[in-house]
């Protein structure tokens, strides 16, 4: 993984020399933007695919009309954009691996994956840095967290198809599920400006301090004796000591706005109880506002489960708790398994009520970000939401025509309110916009043979 | 996935690349290649992150620390069956974890510093620091310190003890310890003139057995026997590997490797619905989980042909909650030893915790219970159904049996060419209900539990039941060359590769020859030439 801690000036000097051969600038003038709000990127995944004729929008008269599914989001509909035919072209092309856990590695690293286990066919991991991590070391830079990843019950763990982002090849990052210890990473010592000097904590930062100098120390005394495919081992730990490091000297951000506080959790949940689901996103989604809004990340990734998930959405109505007239194979209660049998009417039926209730959780998220004044507008202005699939659809393991939504801007870039349509084209395309549109402009982004015609076009103003 | 979503996915139609040429194990090209004693190329170990239950063990060993800190961290990665994190790389979450880990282990530790680090009031505190971090050191890292190891240390202990006092320079010390990789990882330094295949030192050698042997960190007679170059060779190998298997931490070995060969984590997350729910407490799930591997550790420790005991014994340990579901009088207290019921059980196989993981949640399921036969005891490894694949598993009818319904996996011949490698293995064991209940009725109509196994060496015909088959695999030399390579992907935290196919031979040799006595195939790995060697890939850092 790449260490480099770009100083600001360092950023702003690069950005300017790398932009200037550019043909297209989907981006920030960087110095412009120097006194402005912060940009914010945050994915929001859900999994097994989605059902598109329920998914797709229509555009009547140059405006957007919501599919069913999308149908919560009607409030933000003029800041969405909807990218319908993007497909995993890299994997369907050369990837070794197919189904859910080749989408779950390509989706944000648009690389193929690489097959790990011979005695687990299945098992694969991808084979580079996902896009939150490529952009971490320059839009991070200065915050307590470079990225955030929180979970919702990603389970049972297996890193092949339980890991968004990766720090490098064949280097998964697992999100966080306890809303508990999200809550310690953020706000542990978190003082407010102007609080009493606490020389209890003082101490205990000195001696943590002392400890991670020494442990680093060790980790580069090691890393010098191993194979190179070891290294990468150290290199990862140093890494995560590091940004350790970094979080317990930094505290709130200089993008802080007056709504951070420290937020309250309530009664302990178990966080690995089903019926628990829609409390505990609530949580993670209130957490991860909050961590914006505290300026203490820039970069994050709210996950529903593992790829092919297979959670029990009992809360959405009788028709989804066990019955014990049916035979058990007519009961398909779990997620994943109705995907797989999406040609059914009734499983269809229930699919489309969980892909809704998942846009309402994106639904939510906005709400909040859009609630907290900034710089004129909202938050939501200066923060694009991301909302990715591993599949297209679940039923048939689809690598093409997989559901994005693109929800805010960043301070106007992004021409919001439509529909656009990429028939075929390589989802690495999406990746590169991003990649431009955060201020980190490059000529490819994951497997470059999927770059080559650049950006997607029309998405940006 | 899932046990249920792994049901699902197993009865996809069209499975691929089961008709044709079956694959050879690396055992079967062994044959052939097995000679000479010269030391043959060896398949690099990479570099292995000690699992929970091996960092549960040695806190506790090296502490006295019975807490086990490690439930907290996140799940270890299996490879090749057996968990060993040695694939993917770390992530900060899991090293904020060692942190708090090494906080609490070090707070906890404070208690007991009179034992773990005295000091008396005539005593230079420095040097009681130093001696501290020589004995502690060599123990945690499991080899003498560096000298810049030791200074190191020193320092952290002396700038914190002139802040506080020498107790919390001390605490500040384990910390450290605690979180360096030296002591997370099994470091087998591999630069220097390679590439090339090099003896492990003795120190190495003692932290591979005693985490082969006993899931836990060397000891000091290990660590001293390392000292003295009294691990240098095969017979030392085999020496101390026996000695090791007569300590009761051997037992803590065993279970371990029964519970990832049996697949008995999958309990942890296992869920029945309502026709079993009422009956399948928590305590019945943990009782499964203890009988199983008390039941292994006995099977091991009794000598004699353990393949057969594992496999068709009719006693097992019983407490009062499996006493229900066995039908059998319970036990005054705890677990006892009973015979089951006479024709209905027959070793691990038909042992509650196997069935109940290879099960749905309110059924049978002969493709996951055949898919398990074949590989973990025969070690045919059987291919995923290609992408795309459309799942349309057969429906339940209380009129037909379970065979009768999977007839469609036969009469298709996409799916037969994988399915008749499963489904009618997985017949054999209809009489066991979705929580390993025996049950002679399957709905309406009477249990249907004849199958046949195919396309084995040694093992091929027609059964009834359970036991029937059981002794059939007993039988088979290939169940127990599959056996053999389960504990060398254990001791090796990896699959074999084809450097390994004399090491492997060798230990299924000694294995036969000494009557399938597993403690004798643990001294037998201990002293091939994967297990006591390391490859050097690079010439220089």
């Amino acid at each position: 993984m790449s260490n480099t801690h770009w100083g600001r000036r360092r950023f702003l000097r690069g950005l300017g020399l790398g932009a200037a051969g550019l043909p297209f600038l989907p981006m920030f003038d960087a110095l412009a933007d120097a006194g402005g709000p912060p940009r914010r990127l945050v994915f929001f995944f859900s999994s097994n695919g989605t059902i598109r004729e329920s998914w797709l929008p229509t555009v009547a008269a140059g405006k957007l009309a919501l599919s069913p599914i999308l149908s919560p989001l009607e409030k933000h509909k003029s800041k969405l954009i909807v990218v319908d035919g993007l497909a995993h072209n890299v994997i369907l092309e050369k990837g070794d691996r197919s189904g859910h856990s080749a989408g779950m590695n390509t989706v944000l690293t648009g690389r193929k994956c690489k097959s790990i286990d011979p005695q687990v066919p299945l098992r694969s991991l991808a084979t580079g840095i996902s896009l939150d991590q490529h952009l971490a070391p320059t839009v991070g830079a200065d915050t307590k967290l470079r990225t955030l990843e929180v979970g919702i019950q990603v389970q049972p763990y297996s890193s092949d198809n339980s890991a968004l982002s990766y720090s490098g090849p064949l280097a998964p990052i697992l999100a966080e599920c306890s809303p508990y210890r999200i809550f310690d990473r953020l706000f542990k010592g978190f003082s407010e400006p102007n609080a009493a000097p606490n020389p209890a904590a003082d101490e205990a930062l000195a001696d943590r301090k002392s400890v991670l100098a020494a442990v680093s120390k060790n980790l580069d005394a090691v890393k010098g004796r191993l194979s190179q495919e070891d290294r990468i081992k150290m290199d990862a730990h140093l890494g995560a000591v590091s940004s350790i490091e970094h979080s317990l000297t930094t505290g709130v951000g200089a993008g802080a706005g007056q709504t951070c506080s420290k937020p309250e959790l309530g009664a302990t949940l178990d966080i690995w109880k089903n019926d628990n689901i829609p409390a505990l996103a609530k949580l993670q989604i209130d957490l991860m506002v909050m961590a914006l809004a505290c300026d203490l990340t820039r970069i994050g990734t709210i996950q529903f489960g593992r790829a092919g998930a297979a959670h029990r959405f009992n809360w959405l109505g009788p028709e989804f708790a066990f019955d014990p007239s049916l035979a058990v194979t007519d009961q398909a209660k779990g997620f994943h398994a109705l995907a797989h049998k999406e040609a059914d009417p009734v499983s269809r039926s229930k699919l489309v009520k969980i892909h809704t209730w998942y846009a309402g959780q994106l639904a939510y998220f906005l709400d909040k970000l859009s609630a907290i004044p900034e710089a004129g507008g909202t938050m939501l202005d200066n923060t694009l939401v991301v909302w990715i699939n591993e599949l297209g659809t679940g039923g048939s393991h689809s690598h093409e025509q997989t559901p994005w939504v693109l929800a805010g801007n960043l301070r106007g870039l992004f021409k919001t309110g439509q529909l656009a349509s990429f028939p075929g084209q390589p989802h690495n395309r999406m990746l590169l916009t991003l990649c431009h549109a955060m201020g980190v402009p490059t000529d490819a982004f994951g497997d470059p043979d999927y770059c080559k015609a650049g950006p997607l076009t029309g998405l940006t103003a | 996935m899932d046990i249920r979503d792994r049901a699902l996915w197993l009865s996809a139609l069209v499975l691929c690349g089961c008709g044709s040429a079956s694959n050879e194990p690396a055992h079967a090209k062994a044959a052939s290649s097995h000679a000479g004693s010269a030391v043959a190329a060896v398949a690099p170990v990479p570099l292995r992150r000690l699992t929970r239950e091996e960092y549960n063990n040695t806190v506790r060993d090296l502490l006295a620390d019975k807490s086990r800190p490690a439930d907290a961290f996140p799940p270890d990665e299996a490879v090749g069956g057996f968990e060993s994190n040695n694939l993917a790389p770390i992530t900060a979450p899991l090293v904020q974890r060692y942190m708090d880990a090494a906080e609490a282990l070090a707070t906890a530790a404070a208690q007991h510093l009179d034992t773990l680090a005295p000091c008396s009031t005539g005593q230079e505190r420095e040097k009681c620091a130093q001696h501290f971090i020589d004995g502690f050191g060599r123990l945690a890292f499991r080899r003498p310190l560096e000298e810049s190891e030791r200074a190191a240390l020193f320092s952290v202990y002396a700038e914190k003890a002139k802040r506080s006092s020498y107790a919390g320079g001390i605490q500040l010390v384990l910390q450290v310890i605690l979180q360096s990789p030296q002591f997370l990882y099994r470091v087998e330094p591999a630069v220097g003139g390679g590439p090339k295949t090099r003896p492990l030192s003795g120190y190495e050698m003692a932290t591979r057995l005693s985490y082969f042997i006993w899931a836990s960190t060397p000891d000091a007679t290990l660590l001293d026997e390392a000292e003295a170059g009294k691990l240098a060779t095969a017979s030392d190998a085999e020496r101390v590997a026996r000695r090791m298997l007569a300590d009761p931490r051997a037992v803590d070995g065993i279970r371990s490797f029964h519970r990832q060969w049996l697949g008995l984590r999958e309990l942890d997350t296992v869920s029945k619905d309502v026709v079993f729910s009422s009956k399948f407490t928590p305590e019945l799930k943990d009782a499964m989980v203890e009988e199983t591997l008390r039941f292994s550790a006995d099977a091991v420790l009794a000598g004699g042909d353990t393949v057969k005991t594992l496999l068709t014994s009719n006693k097992s340990f019983v407490n009062a909650s499996l006493a229900g579901l066995y039908g059998v009088a319970p036990p005054a207290k705890g677990f006892a030893l009973v015979s089951l019921p006479a024709g209905q059980r027959s070793g691990v196989l038909t042992q509650a915790s196997v069935m109940t993981v290879l099960a749905n949640a309110d059924q049978t399921s002969p493709i996951l219970r055949g898919k398990f036969i074949r590989e973990r005891l025969l070690c045919h490894p059987i291919p995923p159904p290609p992408a795309n694949v459309i799942i349309t598993p057969p429906k339940v009818d209380p009129n037909k049996t379970s065979k009768e319904r999977f007839v469609q996996h036969r009469r298709d011949p996409s799916c037969a060419s994988c399915h008749q490698l499963m489904d009618p293995l997985g017949f054999a064991f209809e009489h066991y209900d979705a929580i390993g209940g025996y049950r002679t009725l399957d709905g309406a109509v009477p249990v249907d539990a004849t199958g046949e196994i195919s396309m084995t060496d040694d093992a091929d015909g027609s059964f009834d039941g359970a036991l029937e088959l059981a002794k059939r695999l007993a039988a088979s030399k290939e169940v127990k060359r599959c056996v053999a390579t389960q504990w060398f992907r254990y001791a090796l935290g990896r699959s074999e590769r084809d450097e390994d196919a004399p090491s492997l031979s060798a230990s299924y040799q000694t294995f036969e020859r000494k009557g399938f006595d597993v403690r004798e195939l643990i001294v037998a790995i201990a002293a091939t030439d994967a297990f006591r060697n390391a490859r050097v890939e690079e010439s220089s850092p």
